[in-house]
């Protein structure tokens, strides 16, 4: 028995001792460019996916137009059901399957942070188009770009709003207790520290939760001049409802984890939304004139049957992007290329997010702007810059 | 017909795997590194993982009998205890994993121990229930350990001086812990101990009857399961290097209970059986999104109707397994 | 601030007690814990939501053929499902329990995965006030409904001859086969009684927490936290448990943390199986071995 046991370590041992390989491909042929593009299709967050077909459905729109110097985008889908071990088999089999040029995706914060080694350490370039945290892309990676805004800008916008309103002291949190809340708290606590304020009350509401009664009863109680609510839509819904119900009467600010117009939907009235305000990272209304180019783009070319929300065009700003820089390289692509025009993407007009994205050799970080959307006092749906400044379109 | 039972002119009756196939199996399996590449090493990787949950959690569910909730627990249990050795300690790499199989099975220990006071059946499955959710609360709140909801970051693993790097690296060590954990819990099952587990499956009363203490071997299956399910945990932080409260929920656990109806409860070729079929499913039905829920629900359905012994039996009956077996020697 | 919480925890928690009765009447009638109930819950929900926003029936007839189609589907489970492997392992019977559940959930998500869905506007909107508590008319309404099912089922358990059956089957099963009663289709139809159950809660959930697949698991085990705390196998038991539970959370949210909301039913199983395993109303567990 004993001889079986040491032979067969010594063999395996022989095998770890061995050293490992890294191959090179491009993922570029005369007449295609291969792009990878994961996210969760399925499981409890698949709705985020909405960004996914976005991005395909703009990619397929520059095919109709011709593709990127003769080759057209072939786009390999990969569901990572916002599950990090699925997400690695998604990262490793674009880059060592299907052998993509560059990766063009990433929604669940988790499952991005759980890819980012394995792509780091390919060397493929990856461009994150929804993902907030901004662990993905920091410390810097050459091959890695963050095209969506990251929670840090996220959480900053948040404290900057909040403290624009005259008088802001006492400021009040409502949030989950998963990574993604605290993506935006935490800079935005952070944020709020600097300029010397401390959140006055602090509660938490789990995922599926149909009620908030005890939580609305704590913020009440705690004389707030502002809520920040980082919740995901269901959440949101029952806390409106519920504030309003019980009469917690503070203007309140939202992350960006819902669909504002789905939420005034269901909440059925106009009341609850009033003082309700949310980040914003597109650069106009959806049904506003700065929109109507990229949903010309994106809508008619969606799978048929689904619905279009806030998450679809938070996908394609990054493909607009990466279209961009491919066209500029021309016909002799290679990866070394595609990382050195990233990084002198200079105010660049996604047509879909707000502001202007930017890189640099130092920051692959390229979206730092955020509105804020509401209910002004005539009851038009506004964009704001600030408290009392609009947003210029 | 109870499950894992076996008719007696069944010529696979009073036999059990021959120990040597124990050993030539993964012997062979050595040379599969040589037909991969680095996505379809990583999901061989991934099986091996789920094998040991597999097998770990055949262990109360198959061979014990007990319904129990908290096999995501264990295993997120392994795998915390694991990334924080690792991170917060830097402990060596075998250390990690033999800690976290340690920590699992104490885990194991204390679900079980109610049991002395006479909590069974479907109580003691409620708690386990209770228990597995409490843990994801536990790894979201104890953010000085856990660095809470945003999840562990595992260092990359290094075995004595070489980094594990690449996905073929972490085959090897795997196939070992995973070979030395199967034949264990083997030996453990041949023994009095897992025919005393038969018997408290088969009536709990008769077997106490029988002078066996029901309580103290109802923990000792937990604290086993505990143990290989843990160890399953800490491959997996080592495997994924990302460790959080979300991926050992509910969602996980019924992968696990796939693992073992569909492949074939108290029997350990159906666990591996299970762990196969359930890795492989998603990667397959890749261009099916969202079908897979449906089908492992329906497939363990129809294998609780027609087929209790799980998919292992479809081998059996087609005789194959036969190579693999010998005539049971009372030890 | 009290009698807020009271107030919105009893809302809360009668939708506990109809779960948790739900799942005391299939136990009660055939042994088996039904870990699916939760998902029976979803998909009474989803039922109408289909019938309302895709074929534009009426609420409140969609909410009649939802619990319609549940109890049906309900018997057809029993029937096609349970009692198949009936004289099997229980360890089947509950697997089976938890395969059905995540049966629906699938079909759920295939339909509906992408999607939470807002529930069509039902409950009627205003609140009124009691001197500092404000009660939602959609608190009363849940409450009013739950109610008035358990006094239907209670006058259907005291007073009909299905009742009788009931309580001769819930005694001795195998009595009740001697003297000639039809244990089968008793049982199947308490399998559809608890899936219309399930149907109702559904509805009156639905329109607060919004439509998703996972809306199940939630509801489950608070269902069991109610039962483990009313007694196992007790009616009055899941009412009260269900009750408790609700004002609990609310009351450990308001005063603790609303961190703790989530564990509360948690470590009321655990501590309650400790200390008390009966529970409030349950009856003495036979100590084994």
């Amino acid at each position: 028995m004993l001889w079986k046991i040491s032979s067969f370590v010594a063999i395996a041992l022989v095998g770890i001792a061995g050293p490992a390989f890294a191959e090179e491909r491009t993922g570029v042929t005369d007449t295609a460019i291969k792009v990878g593009v994961p996210g969760p299709l399925t499981g409890p967050n698949a709705s985020f996916g909405a960004a996914i077909h976005g991005i395909q459905a703009y990619y397929q729109w520059v095919n109709e137009k011709g593709g990127v110097h003769g080759r057209k985008i072939e786009v390999f889908v990969g569901d990572t059901a916002c599950n990090e071990a699925r997400g690695i088999a998604v990262a490793k089999k674009l880059i060592s399957q299907d052998q993509v040029f560059l990766i063009n995706g990433g929604v669940c914060s988790g499952v991005a942070l759980a890819m980012r080694p394995i792509i780091e350490e390919s060397g493929v370039p990856w461009v994150i188009s929804t993902a907030v945290n901004q662990k993905i892309s920091a410390p810097l990676a050459k091959n890695i770009f963050h095209a969506s805004q990251t929670s840090e800008a996220a959480g900053q916008a948040l404290a900057n709003f909040v403290l624009s309103k005259p008088g802001a002291q006492r400021i009040g949190i409502i949030a989950h207790t998963n990574e993604w809340s605290k993506g935006y708290r935490d800079p935005m606590v952070a944020a709020l520290k600097e300029r010397g304020v401390t959140p006055a009350a602090e509660v938490t509401i789990e995922r599926g939760q149909s009620d908030a009664t005890a939580q609305v009863l704590r913020l009440k109680e705690s004389s707030l001049d502002f809520v920040v609510a980082i919740l995901y839509e269901p959440e949101i819904v029952v806390f409106l409802r519920d504030a309003h119900k019980l009469g917690l009467k503070v203007p309140k600010l939202g992350a960006l984890g819902a669909d504002f117009l789905n939420t005034e939907k269901r909440l059925g009235s106009r009341e609850p939304m009033e003082q309700f305000f949310q980040l914003f990272q597109f650069k106009d209304l959806m049904d506003g004139p700065g929109m109507k180019e990229a949903r010309e783009i994106i809508e008619p070319r969606l799978p048929a049957g689904e619905k279009v929300t806030d998450f679809t065009f938070y996908g394609p700003g990054s493909a607009a992007a990466i279209v961009h820089v491919l066209n500029k390289i021309g016909r002799d692509l290679t990866r070394e290329k595609f990382i050195a025009e990233m990084e002198n993407l200079k105010d660049f007009d996604t047509g879909m997010l707000a502001g202007k994205l930017n890189y640099s050799p130092d920051n692959h970080q390229g979206a730092k702007d955020l509105y804020t959307i509401g209910y002004d006092q005539s009851g038009k749906l506004v964009v704001y810059r600030s408290w009392d400044k609009r947003a210029e379109m | 017909m109870r499950i894992g039972e076996r008719r007696l002119d069944d010529p696979e009756a009073h036999t059990v795997t021959r120990p040597s196939v124990l050993w030539l199996l993964p012997l062979a399996l050595l040379a599969v590194p040589l037909v991969t590449n680095d996505y379809t090493q990583y999901i061989v990787n991934l099986t091996l993982v789920y094998v040991l949950v597999g097998i770990g959690f055949n262990v109360v569910v198959g061979n014990l009998g007990q319904l129990a909730f908290a096999n995501a627990a264990f295993y997120g249990i392994g795998a915390y205890t694991a990334a924080i050795l690792l991170y917060h300690y830097k402990m060596p790499l075998l250390l990690a994993i033999a800690g976290a199989g340690v920590v699992g099975g104490l885990a194991g220990t204390l679900v079980a121990l109610p049991a002395l006071r006479g909590i069974r059946s479907f109580y003691l499955a409620i708690l386990t229930l209770a228990f597995g959710e409490l843990m994801r609360w536990v790894y979201i709140n104890a953010d000085a350990w856990t660095l809470g909801s945003m999840g562990m970051h595992v260092p990359r693993p290094v075995l004595f001086g070489y980094v594990l790097a690449s996905e073929k690296q972490k085959f090897y060590l795997f196939l070992v812990i995973v070979t030395l954990l199967v034949a264990a819990t083997a030996n453990l099952l041949r023994s009095k101990v897992g025919r005393a587990f038969t018997a408290i499956r088969d009536n709990e009363l008769a077997a106490a009857a029988m002078g066996i203490p029901t309580a103290r071997y109802t923990i000792l299956a937990f604290a086993w399961s505990g143990l290989v399910v843990g160890t399953a945990g800490a491959l997996y932080a080592v495997l994924v290097r990302q460790v959080s409260p979300e991926a050992f929920g509910l969602l996980e656990l019924i992968l696990h209970f796939g693992i073992v109806v569909i492949g074939g409860l108290a029997n350990i070729a159906g666990s591996v059986l299970g762990a196969v079929v359930l890795t492989l499913a998603p990667e397959l039905l890749r261009d099916l999104p969202g079908y897979e829920e449906l089908l492992i629900a329906c497939l363990m359905i129809a294998i609780l109707l027609v087929l209790p012994g799980g998919l292992i039996t479809v081998l059996d009956r087609l005789r194959l397994t036969l190579l693999f077996r010998e005539r049971y020697h009372r030890a | 601030m009290l009698g807020q919480l009271v107030v919105s925890g009893v809302a809360q928690g009668a939708l506990y007690a109809l779960v948790a009765l739900a799942m005391t009447v299939v136990y009660r009638a055939t042994t088996v814990v039904n870990f699916g109930q939760g998902d029976f819950v979803m998909a009474g929900a989803f039922v109408v939501y289909v019938l309302v926003v895709l074929a534009g029936t009426p609420f409140i007839a969609a909410g009649a053929l939802s619990i319609a189609l549940l109890c049906a589907f309900g018997w057809a489970v029993y029937r096609g499902l349970i009692r198949p492997i009936l004289a099997g392992p229980h360890l089947a019977l509950a697997m089976m329990a938890v395969a059905i559940g995540y049966a629906l959930r699938g079909v759920a998500r295939l339909l509906w995965g992408r999607e939470v869905l807002p529930f069509p506007r039902v409950l009627p909107q205003g609140s009124f006030t009691v001197g500092s508590t404000v009660v939602s008319a959609s608190d009363v309404v849940v409450t009013g409904g739950v109610v008035v099912t358990v006094l239907a089922l209670s006058l259907v358990f005291y007073a009909t001859a299905l009742g009788k059956t009931a309580q001769a089957v819930f005694q001795s099963e195998r009595g009740a086969a001697l003297v000639g009663i039809d244990v089968a289709a008793f049982q199947g139809t308490m399998w559809a009684v608890a899936a219309g159950m399930g149907a109702i809660a559904g509805i009156l959930i639905a329109p607060i927490t919004l439509l998703y697949p996972d809306l199940a698991a939630a509801t489950l085990i608070r269902g069991f936290a109610a039962m483990t705390l009313g007694g196992f196998g007790s009616f009055l038991g899941a009412a009260v448990g269900g009750v408790l539970l609700g004002v609990g959370e609310l009351f450990v949210g308001a005063y603790l943390s609303s961190r703790l909301i989530e564990i509360t039913s948690y470590l009321i199983i655990i501590l309650v199986l400790l200390i008390r395993p009966s529970g409030l109303f349950g009856k003495k567990i036979a100590v084994r071995v």
